[in-house]
């Protein structure tokens, strides 16, 4: 199969994976090497950065992601305005020596909608500092393909709201995105519930997936971790051998020479 | 036989008098060392709820922090009861309830509660059996989850209550005390060998050692890497989680037992501490920072305990408190000999929930080495105890 491409990095795994909620950092170790995931995202908004607070949840994620010869995906979950955006993804780079920064500014507190004025306008403002930006967007086409204009090159429009579980409540949206995007490349981020969502959203012609709640709350993470690897890896490579046309009327797939012309379809 | 214990938080309380008491005692010296006062505001156990609700924590922990957790609810009583001072243990059962919105959650833990501990009691309560058991937050939700067997402690009155307990039978009559608590001191080193340990330490600017025959190490995050040079026995993974609570003041609000509400991020909890005294938490953040607690946090907390019961409106805000918790990546508490040096820590969130069973198991191994005996400890089916290979001839 071919590799995921990252701004010029080519990764195995098609999967992101989130480090919140695990019921231990060691579960959490092992259900990232369970999925395969070569992308980890973390988020430091909360674990004062300017003093470096978080430092030792910071040093445990930089081994597993040196195990596993991948990156580290700061986050700049909890912001509200491209300013704090801004301000976070600097300081993320300064720690993680990365100009990756997977950009998150909430519209919404009550549904963690990302707002889009204010996502564009960091994003803006990150290009222009040299950052590649990895925005995470709602599902509509006009915003991914501003960002995408940006110089955004990778987008990732929204499955459903983080942290519901419910699928992907727009295929259309979805597909739509693929279909006028096909050089961006796009990953699915947030609301992924179980692993049939991520075959789906790989058999749309999707880049990737990122998640974290399906995994972090299930009641064996590590095992449905596997579960993922496997489902986008079925995806993917249902997408890649050519999805047969749905039609309207079934067809035998073996002749029934014994049936009566009136009675065939 | 000269015994330090270094940390006099929870666990280093409890061993000093334990030691004390023990059959060997009249042998027995004491030294306690701790970088904080005697009130132990810096310690982890100053900054929790005394929770004792082992199915109410089971989500977010193995299934042996649980069993510790309803051995320590059998054990605690007789503990308290060996002490002067008052100190409040409850078991009337602990009640969850959740928002709408955070049904999934709730649904969640229901389902986790009874594909992994069936042979628990739990009761599903409609809103009629909630007003029953809390009539005062009956009101705000439809449906609740009553676990009968939970309880809770008062943390603060049991680090002061062993404080007194310790200052008095620490005092021996023939002018010789048993106990030396030496604290605002700081240890600076522990060199450990088979036979003896020398802690070096700072008190009032002046350097000391010392040797002992053993040495006890319960820091909590005093003894991480970063907290600790190398000089000091650090533990390598180990790691600090912040976490914020609220001390309330509502005489307005009548809940008489723990109530936990379903959170997406936190396990929130509004703890009933008498007349009037509520705690509220707790925050889970990845994070050695012990600064005061965030506006964000004590926004989620607050409007939890509001949403919880309106009355909270008009308490009065006694305290917020923030404070690292020390785990390891497991989150398991660890105890580990090396020659004449215990070392016991880890014990995250779960400080009251499990603190009499690691009492045990550390007071089997201090006595195996006090008596020179190689008895059998007595959870190792529960704990992980690192002891030194005995060498095969």
């Amino acid at each position: 199969m071919m590799s995921l491409n990252i701004y010029g990095q080519q990764l195995d795994s098609r999967l992101l994976i989130g480090s919140a909620l695990y019921p231990s950092p060691q579960v959490m170790k092992q259900a990232i090497l369970a999925s395969g995931s070569q992308v980890v995202t973390l988020s430091l908004k909360r674990q004062n950065p300017a003093e470096q607070a978080g430092q030792q949840i910071w040093r445990y994620l930089q081994e597993i992601v040196t195990e596993v010869n991948g990156h580290l995906l700061p986050n700049t979950a909890g912001c509200k305005t491209a300013k704090e955006t801004v301000t976070l993804a600097k300081m993320s780079r300064e720690i993680f020596q990365t100009d990756w920064i997977k950009l998150e500014v909430i519209g919404d507190d009550y549904n963690l909608q990302p707002d889009p004025i204010e996502l564009l306008n960091a994003a803006e403002q990150l290009i222009n500092d040299g950052f590649k930006v990895l925005p995470y967007c709602t599902d509509d086409l006009v915003l991914c393909q501003r960002l995408y204009d940006l110089g955004c090159q990778v987008i990732m429009p929204w499955a459903s709201p983080i942290g519901t579980g419910k699928g992907l409540m727009n295929p259309y949206n979805l597909e739509t995105i693929r279909l006028r995007l096909p050089d961006a490349t796009l990953i699915l981020d947030a609301g992924i519930g179980k692993p049939s969502d991520a075959c789906l959203a790989m058999e749309m012609g999707y880049d990737g997936v990122l998640l974290n709640s399906a995994v972090a709350l299930a009641d064996n993470p590590v095992l449905m971790a596997k579960a993922f690897g496997q489902a986008l890896q079925a995806g993917e490579q249902g997408y890649v051998a050519g999805i047969m046309p749905q039609r309207q009327t079934a067809h035998p797939s073996t002749p029934t020479l014994d049936t009566p012309f009136w009675h065939q379809p | 036989m000269n015994i330090a214990i270094v940390g006099a938080g929870l666990m280093g309380r409890l061993l000093a008098l334990s030691l004390l008491r023990g059959k060997q005692s009249e042998n027995v010296t004491i030294t306690l060392f701790d970088k904080d006062k005697k009130l132990a505001h810096n310690s982890a156990a100053y900054a929790a709820a005394g929770l004792l609700t082992p199915l109410g924590e089971s989500l977010h922990c193995e299934p042996n922090i649980v069993s510790m957790g309803f051995e320590s609810l059998r054990l605690w009583p007789a503990l308290l009861d060996s002490l002067d001072e008052y100190t409040l243990f409850q078991q009337t059962g602990a009640i969850v309830v959740s928002h709408e919105q955070d049904k999934g959650d709730y649904q969640r833990f229901v389902r986790h509660l009874n594909n992994n501990y069936p042979e628990h009691k739990l009761h599903t309560l409609d809103r009629a059996q909630l007003l029953e058991l809390e009539p005062e937050i009956g009101r705000s939700f439809n449906q609740g989850l009553y676990l009968p067997q939970e309880g809770q402690i008062g943390n603060r009155r049991l680090l002061i209550a062993l404080r007194k307990q310790l200052e008095k039978e620490g005092e021996s009559s023939n002018g010789v005390n048993s106990l030396n608590w030496l604290s605002e001191c700081e240890v600076l080193a522990i060199e450990n060998t088979e036979l003896i340990s020398k802690v070096s330490y700072q008190q009032c600017g002046i350097n000391c050692s010392q040797s002992f025959d053993l040495v006890i190490d319960c820091r909590g995050t005093g003894a991480s890497n970063k907290n600790s040079h190398r000089a000091c026995a650090p533990l390598s993974d180990l790691r600090s989680v912040r976490g914020e609570l609220f001390q309330l003041f509502a005489p307005e609000v009548n809940i008489s037992r723990p109530i936990r509400l379903m959170h997406p991020r936190y396990q929130l909890y509004i703890a009933p501490k008498g007349k009037g005294f509520y705690v509220v938490g707790a925050t889970e953040i990845e994070s050695d920072d012990d600064s005061p607690m965030t506006v964000r946090s004590a926004m989620e907390l607050l409007s939890a305990a509001y949403s919880v019961h309106p009355g909270f409106a008009e308490a009065n805000i006694r305290q917020h408190v923030s404070q690292c918790r020390p785990a390891f990546s497991d989150n398991q508490p660890k105890i580990t000999q090396k020659g004449s040096l215990i070392q016991v820590n880890g014990l995250f969130r779960h400080g009251f929930l499990i603190a009499p069973v690691v009492l045990k198991q550390v007071l089997a191994l201090a006595n195996n080495r006090i008596n020179n005996s190689i008895d059998d400890l007595p959870y190792n089916n529960y704990l992980c105890t690192e002891q030194p290979q005995e060498e095969v001839i």
